[in-house]
């Protein structure tokens, strides 16, 4: 920063530095979009990840029963194959388990829990760990050296066992597995963003934010934070999906959500004990569909990344 | 300019067009370069950013990637054809006939390797002989490039060294071959004053002693009248002066050459520098004519036509309809 | 009585260090853990600056002129020693409303100065807004008069910095510092990065400045060129210290301290053709473990006995001029 470290703005790029302002108004998330469309793939997990969502959300109005609804569910139905017909005419597309519950309603209401778990944890998660590590970054210090060494802790705890620990101690519910998973993933975010901080809170126009006394809070949350949120957001894409898989393996353990809100994991769980019997479709659609979702995220995740990376703006 | 038929210049550009196909358009980086360079020359090539001064430098060692292209002109390194050589030949030539010096001495150094394997390898690239040799000859090449305990410097790896010293490596490794021509790219600009100093002093000697023709690309005027005999002045891709450094420092013949001359601080009380308005366009919105007309206090109806680079005297030549020399010699 | 300097700074001392926790601290008490590695970037560094002065302040990378500039202007705080604004301590000013912000900075690289995701309007607009300084409804025009002030095309208000050449965006950085009507700019390499034509623009600019605003400047750059065209008065620094101070055109024409003199002869100039240069040997040694004595004693074609073990204090040479070196007293 000091002296004659002088780089000149003149890189080995074709394109004039020096040039005249582009003409067109070029909006940031447009070029975002735009170079983000370029990957075929990765359009297809984003509308694959789009058409999840919203059968998840809207579950209780396409799927075909309410699973959890027993006037709507006939016992008499159980363990019938994808494609059988019920006694009332009505097609399982997906088969049914063990209770003649519809596989594929359960999956869509599964879906919808597993989904509000992920994100309902990833973004409690993502708010304390980003603030957490913007204010470790920008304060530097001893503040710092003691909130990252609190986060090296927790992080070197394997994740599953704390959240089996903690889900042992508080029990079974949404509420105690969301919080769960924020405690095994808010230290990731922290440490991710404190790196990110770190670098934006070197640059100059930190520097003049402080001379111009605009405030701490006003250059933590207006200047440092929106710099960061490109790389906040690549994290919160790939947490969201590990939150999604942790609770789905938590939920197989038995341990996570009660029987009365089944997640995909506790799907899988259920039909565990049938895989043995041939009647694979309990347990195997569930976890397709939670591995497609999981997949799909990651790569929309990941192309976030490329696209934003290398910043576009310059 | 004829000179001598029977030895050719260590260095010949004619005519050398280089392209970059972006999706905005297609950029002229290098519009017509033409160079002579002797041995044992020093020639200043000197442009503001965007003026293409870089990328002739990468033309000539053939290091431009695509979207860029050379479209045309040609390249003889003492009479050898560069342009549409293969790639084998090409890197048979660069490193050990011609070799160039870059700003970031990290472009030439690999940060894995010890100086000494990094020394050798690019020695033993092109020349056979034993390790042992090798390491003998590459330990006098650092020495000779003014680095202290070489013996100590050979076993470091690039980051446990200074900027400055980095430097030095990376033109020892560029002397290595005792090459034809060395073009490098502003190598001293991220230098501190005092190792600036040392690097052209050491340059300046080892082009002498050897033959060595340098082309020294660069922003700084006062740099090139330190070391170079010659100077090429670059403008959005064209060269708009060139002539002997004395000539055209004090009496430049193109307006904006004399315009950077005098952009210059020169000591003294705090009058506005003379100043060139406005900056260089963009490649992709060039004026039609001479691409400095905009910015020049004296432009008239004629620069809407492409001037030509033209002679304004013994061995200088400018690209102006009204050079600033003719009327003064009209006089 | 004499009114007081614009700033006036004694003893300043800047050392930079790992941040430690707790157990790091006991850690390394109990010699477990390696003690944090310190750096004095700057060391008992005291200056004055007067009203409508411009001030260079010189030397290679690593001298510490970049922190003393971030220290005046209130941008880190000192380890040691106090500034004063109008002979009243920086710190307790900050406290008031406005007062803080007499002095601000420009910064080197233009490309990192502005924060990236603001349009113009906003960079400029938004220190004023906080503190109060115009009427809200007012706003508007003061950032335009600030833009035409500094030759940004109003056009150009609601885009973002990165659309701009280097040249540009140091005008929107000026024009950002001047939007809280500051009395003195510490500029640090403001226009190193910039391409000679460009140059010779903002330096103009910065003068024009200071005849209509009657702004003060402390100009820090490594490119003696340019010092020696704006500066009243230049200090040269040397590994964290003051070697030499005084009046630019005396200091320019007779360097008394060796490293000025070294300093001043590596310099190209366009009148200096095909020099042979004679440049002094070595490096700049490492912040991390200075050399005892005169720091410049190693590179020091001067050095004796006395200069490697004791350091040499700032002494004046002669009226205004001061510099720190131990040849002075034999002549004396």
């Amino acid at each position: 920063m000091s002296a004659g470290a002088v780089t000149r703005p003149e890189q080995a790029g074709p394109v004039d530095p020096a040039g005249a302002p582009r003409p067109a108004e070029a909006s940031a998330f447009a070029a975002v979009a735009r170079a983000y469309a370029r990957s075929l793939i990765a359009m297809t997990a984003l509308v694959v990840f789009a058409i999840i969502a919203v059968a998840a959300l809207l579950a209780p109005w396409i799927a075909p029963q309410n699973p959890y609804d027993l006037t709507q569910v006939d016992l008499l139905d159980n363990l019938l194959p994808p494609g059988s017909e019920s006694f009332s005419g009505q097609i399982y597309w997906l088969g049914t388990d063990g209770q003649g519950r519809d596989i594929l309603s359960a999956i869509l209401y599964g879906l919808r829990i597993s989904l509000l778990v992920g994100l309902a944890s990833g973004v409690i998660a993502l708010l304390i760990g980003a603030a957490v590590g913007l204010v470790s970054a920008y304060r530097g210090s001893w503040l710092d050296a003691t909130i990252m060494r609190i986060v090296d802790l927790q992080l070197s705890f394997p994740t599953i066992l704390v959240a089996l620990i903690l889900l042992v101690i508080l029990g079974r519910g949404v509420d105690k597995i969301v919080f769960a998973l924020v405690v095994v993933q808010w230290a990731y975010f922290a440490r991710t963003v404190r790196g990110v901080a770190l670098v934006e809170n070197s640059r100059e126009y930190i520097e003049a934010a402080r001379g111009l006394k605009l405030g701490h809070l006003r250059i933590l949350f207006g200047h440092l934070l929106p710099n960061c949120m490109p790389t906040l957001l690549v994290v919160a894409t790939v947490q969201v999906a590990s939150a999604i898989s942790l609770e789905a393996t938590l939920s197989f353990l038995g341990l996570g959500l009660p029987p009365t809100q089944p997640s995909l994991g506790l799907l899988i769980a259920n039909g565990f004990d049938y895989m043995q019997s041939g009647r694979y479709w309990i347990s195997l659609l569930p976890g397709v569909v939670l591995l497609v979702t999981i997949v799909s995220i990651n790569v929309v995740g990941d192309r976030l990344r490329d696209v934003l990376n290398p910043r576009l703006a310059r | 300019m004829t000179r001598a038929v029977d030895t050719p210049p260590a260095l010949a550009v004619e005519d050398l067009r280089t392209a970059f196909f972006t999706d905005a358009g297609r950029l002229d980086v290098v519009d017509g370069v033409s160079l002579t360079l002797r041995r044992g020359e020093i020639l200043g090539l000197v442009g503001e950013s965007g003026s293409g001064k870089t990328m002739t430098g990468f033309s000539i060692t053939g290091l431009i990637e695509p979207p860029g292209r050379i479209v045309g002109g040609s390249v003889k390194l003492a009479g050898e054809e560069l342009v549409g050589a293969d790639r084998a030949r090409l890197r048979a030539l660069r490193g050990r006939r011609i070799a160039m010096v870059f700003q970031d001495p990290m472009m030439t150094l690999n940060p894995v390797l010890r100086i000494e394997t990094q020394m050798t390898d690019a020695l033993l690239a092109h020349a056979s002989m034993s390790r042992a040799a090798a390491r003998a000859k590459v330990r006098d090449a650092l020495a000779e490039v003014g680095i202290a305990a070489p013996d100590e410097r050979l076993r470091a790896y690039p980051h446990e060294l200074s900027g400055g010293m980095r430097q030095r490596v990376a033109i020892a490794i560029a002397l290595l071959h005792e090459p034809d021509v060395v073009i490098a790219d502003e190598p001293t600009t991220a230098l501190d004053v005092t190792i600036q100093g040392q690097i052209l002093a050491l340059v300046q000697r080892l082009c002498r002693e050897r033959g060595t023709g340098l082309v020294w690309i660069t922003h700084d005027l006062a740099v090139v009248a330190g070391i170079a005999d010659r100077i090429a002045v670059m403008y959005a891709g064209r060269i708009v002066e060139e002539g002997p450094v004395d000539d055209v420092l004090d009496r430049p013949a193109h307006p904006y050459t004399r315009g950077l001359i005098a952009s210059v601080p020169v000591p003294g009380r705090r009058e506005r520098l003379p100043q060139v308005p406005g900056r260089m366009p963009s490649l992709l919105e060039l004026p039609p004519g001479c691409a400095f007309a905009p910015r020049c206090a004296q432009a008239a109806e004629a620069c809407r036509a492409r001037p030509d680079l033209l002679p304004v005297g013994p061995a200088r030549a400018a690209r102006c309809h009204f050079p600033l020399v003719e009327t003064e010699a009209a006089r | 009585m004499k009114p007081p300097p614009l700033i006036e700074a004694h003893g300043l001392s800047k050392v930079f260090g790992e941040g430690q926790d707790l157990v790091g601290r006991m850690l390394s008490r109990f010699g477990l853990e390696r003690p944090p590695r310190r750096v004095h970037a700057v060391e008992e560094v005291s200056l004055t600056i007067r009203e409508g002065e411009v001030v260079g302040v010189v030397g290679e990378s690593g001298c510490g002129k970049s922190t003393l500039g971030r220290m005046i202007a209130d941008i880190l705080q000192p380890t040691t020693g106090e500034i004063l604004h109008r002979g009243r301590p920086l710190g307790a000013r900050r406290r008031e409303k406005g007062a803080g912000l007499a002095v601000q900075m420009i910064f080197q690289d233009p490309f990192s100065s502005l924060n990236p995701r603001k349009r113009v309007g906003a960079l400029i607009g938004e220190a004023p807004k906080v503190h109060g300084i115009v009427a809200r409804e007012d706003l508007d025009d003061y950032v335009e008069s600030l833009m035409e002030r500094c030759g940004i095309d109003l056009a150009y208000k609601g885009r973002f910095a990165h659309q701009f050449s280097g040249g540009q965006r140091q005008r929107i950085g000026i024009a950002r510092a001047l939007a809280v009507k500051p009395e003195l700019l510490v500029c640090d390499e403001a226009v190193s990065a910039l391409d000679v034509s460009i140059q010779a623009q903002i330096v103009n600019l910065f003068m024009d400045l200071r005849e209509e605003l009657g702004l003060t400047y402390l100009f820090i750059s490594h490119d003696l060129g340019v010092v020696e065209h704006v500066c009243d008065r230049v200090l040269v620094m040397y590994l964290g210290r003051i070697v030499e101070s005084g009046p630019a055109a005396e200091i320019f024409r007779a360097p008394n301290h060796p490293y000025t003199k070294a300093l001043l002869a590596g310099v190209p100039r366009i009148e200096r053709r095909r020099t042979a240069y004679e440049p002094i040997e070595g490096d700049m040694p490492s912040p991390l473990a200075p050399p005892p004595g005169c720091r410049f004693h190693p590179r020091c074609p001067f050095a004796t006995a006395r200069c490697r073990e004791e350091t040499p204090a700032l002494r004046e040479i002669a009226p205004g001029r001061l510099s720190a070196c131990h040849l002075n007293d034999a002549t004396a």
